[in-house]
């Protein structure tokens, strides 16, 4: 890692990523503390998991431990022609050793939604990764685009079966199915490139014209090409990467969805996408669109970056001028580096020592 | 730029050391997982290969939390424990089956919950809620043929290669419940960041399979 990428992850804060969606007029938005029960059992379908930790409030209502902020959001939503806000908010999700607290920020943009919108939604999820690591991808796929192609093929519980196995890359399960349903050779292959190929928006894009078959194709690929010009018009240097096996949360999703990623983390960090759906069940009227960074998963991310208690250890001995110690500390941390004096080395970890007098290269 | 270390989880056993093979064939092997060491990781600098041998069971788990990049895995553990990971190929090698399994002359009756002593509790659940039969799992970790011969269950859920286990216990398979051969699977994240070298890596697994199959 080079000092300049360090120096990227070191100043990545919370608040400096508040500062840039408030920079982009979004406004903060705090949530009620607990929610209704309620509001998650009529919403299930959205809500990625059944389990809800939930406690008797002191008036007898069954409250909630938020599951997700989206649904607070929307609910509070009152039908302004654009609200755009963001949040930082502790969710309660169960994983195999029981419930854990997820700390979360993210950003929600819900009404009049036009391609502007999309554009400056995707660019800051963009930025907001940025922020962390230079190291980052944005995979994009279209919920209009392989639903439609995987209907010409198989439809019901095969249907089914033959999205999870796209979903999944799995190519044995895609040619049973399309053999099973009788599918045609081209169609087969299609779904086959669907499932697997990965790349820039450019080539990508053009590869799924040539296959459309469909209006909602169609649809998928035009929406898909004017959400990009944007978003690379916002930003020139965005890593986006089209990946349109990504068909998590049907139930949640429609249109865009993208998911973030960080080299060196075992799984996406930020999740987003187009959610209508979830107004419509909700009586609520306009389209949507927002993201959210997994902090929890940054904490990972740090956990493997920190391996060191200082890049430099500056190591003196009793003879040396405390004036002298000090003079070198400072030199060092005005080259950028962090910096442990001590006598003793012993048990620490440092990308280099260094004895009092020495000089250290600034490229190091 | 040099090419980036592939890091492979391999299952101990026969399996493993058949994927090994298979591995060597495609051009991405790691011709020190010959050697009958204790060594648990092996290196090939020339291909840039790290393997890791682990238990069958856990390769999964250290493909999905990323501690590997790629690996073999059992499509039996993959039912039963459902990892966000990529499935790329099938290798059509380890060939067996989930079945259920009983004593000869047992017959169920359906006046009370099926005791299904089982390593695949969720498979067994699946499989049972299906045909709309209420059961009551037991879990175990080894020696599930013990559990009908002692009482402890009516049936088991389990793997069967050759059934020899099975018949030398007095039980017989009952039903099949799905085909279970090995399969290469992938990080999702490092299938991104590293999409060139692990597709090359899957396109000539799957074309070894193909010749293997073919000769």
């Amino acid at each position: 890692m080079t000092k300049e990428q360090r120096e990227n992850k070191e100043t990545f804060s919370l608040s400096a990523l508040r500062g840039l969606f408030r920079s982009y007029g979004y406004a903060e938005y705090r949530v009620n503390r607990f929610e209704d029960y309620e509001l998650y059992a009529r919403n299930r379908n959205f809500l990625r998991s059944d389990r809800i930790l939930t406690f008797t409030d002191v008036d007898g209502s069954l409250k909630a431990m938020r599951p997700d902020v989206t649904l607070s959001i929307v609910r509070n939503y009152t039908g302004i022609p654009l609200w755009k806000v963001s949040y930082t908010e502790n969710i309660y999700r169960p994983d195999e050793n029981g419930f854990r607290q997820i700390p979360q920020t993210g950003l929600e943009c819900l009404g009049d939604v036009d391609d502007v919108m999309q554009s400056e939604v995707l660019m800051l999820a963009c930025r907001s990764l940025a922020m962390i690591s230079d190291g980052y991808l944005m995979d994009l796929s279209h919920l209009g685009f392989v639903p439609a192609l995987a209907a010409e093929a198989a439809k019901g519980e095969q249907g089914k079966l033959l999205l999870e196995a796209v979903r999944q890359k799995n190519t044995s399960l895609i040619r049973s199915i399309c053999q099973e349903n009788g599918a045609p050779e081209k169609l087969q292959q299609d779904l086959l490139w669907t499932a697997q190929a990965y790349g820039g928006p450019r080539p990508m894009l053009e590869r799924m014209r040539q296959m459309v078959r469909n209006r909602e194709m169609e649809e998928a690929c035009a929406d898909l090409e004017r959400i990009v010009k944007g978003t690379v018009c916002f930003l020139p240097e965005a890593a986006l990467r089209i990946d349109l096996s990504i068909m998590d949360d049907l139930h949640y999703y429609n249109g865009l969805i993208f998911r973030g990623m960080i080299q060196g983390l075992p799984a996406p960090i930020l999740y987003g996408g187009r959610y209508d759906n979830l107004l419509t069940a909700m009586g609520k009227e306009g389209k949507a669109i927002g993201f959210a960074v997994y902090l929890d998963l940054l904490n990972e991310y740090r956990r493997e970056q920190d391996k060191y208690d200082a890049d430099v250890l500056l190591q003196y001995g009793d003879g040396d001028s405390p004036e002298a110690v000090i003079r070198a500390i400072e030199a060092l941390r005005g080259q950028g580096f962090s910096v442990r004096a001590q006598k003793d080395g012993e048990g620490l970890r440092f990308r280099k020592k260094v004895l009092l007098g020495e000089e250290v290269q600034k490229d190091e | 730029m040099s090419e980036q270390w592939l890091n492979i989880a391999l299952p101990k056993g026969r399996l493993g050391e058949e994927a090994a093979r298979i591995l060597e064939q495609a051009g991405f092997g790691c011709p020190k997982l010959r050697d009958n060491g204790r060594k648990l990781v092996l290196e090939n600098p020339e291909n840039r290969v790290r393997c890791f041998w682990v238990k069958p069971a856990d390769t999964a788990i250290y493909v999905e939390r990323g501690a590997a990049d790629l690996g073999i895995v059992g499509s039996d553990i993959l039912t039963e424990c459902e990892p966000e990971v990529y499935e790329l190929a099938d290798l059509g090698i380890g060939l067996c089956a989930m079945c259920a399994a009983g004593p000869a002359d047992w017959t169920d009756r359906q006046d009370r919950p099926l005791r299904v002593a089982t390593k695949f509790p969720r498979t067994a659940r699946a499989y049972f809620a299906k045909q709309g039969r209420d059961i009551d799992v037991i879990r175990l970790s080894g020696s599930i043929e013990l559990a009908p011969i002692l009482g402890l269950s009516d049936v088991i859920v389990d793997i069967v290669e050759t059934g020899k286990t099975l018949k030398e216990n007095g039980l017989v398979p009952l039903e099949t419940i799905m085909p279970v051969s090995a399969r290469l699977i992938a990080n999702k994240v490092s299938y991104k960041f590293a999409y060139e070298r692990v597709t090359a890596l899957g396109n000539a697994v799957a074309a070894a399979c193909g010749r293997r199959e073919a000769g």
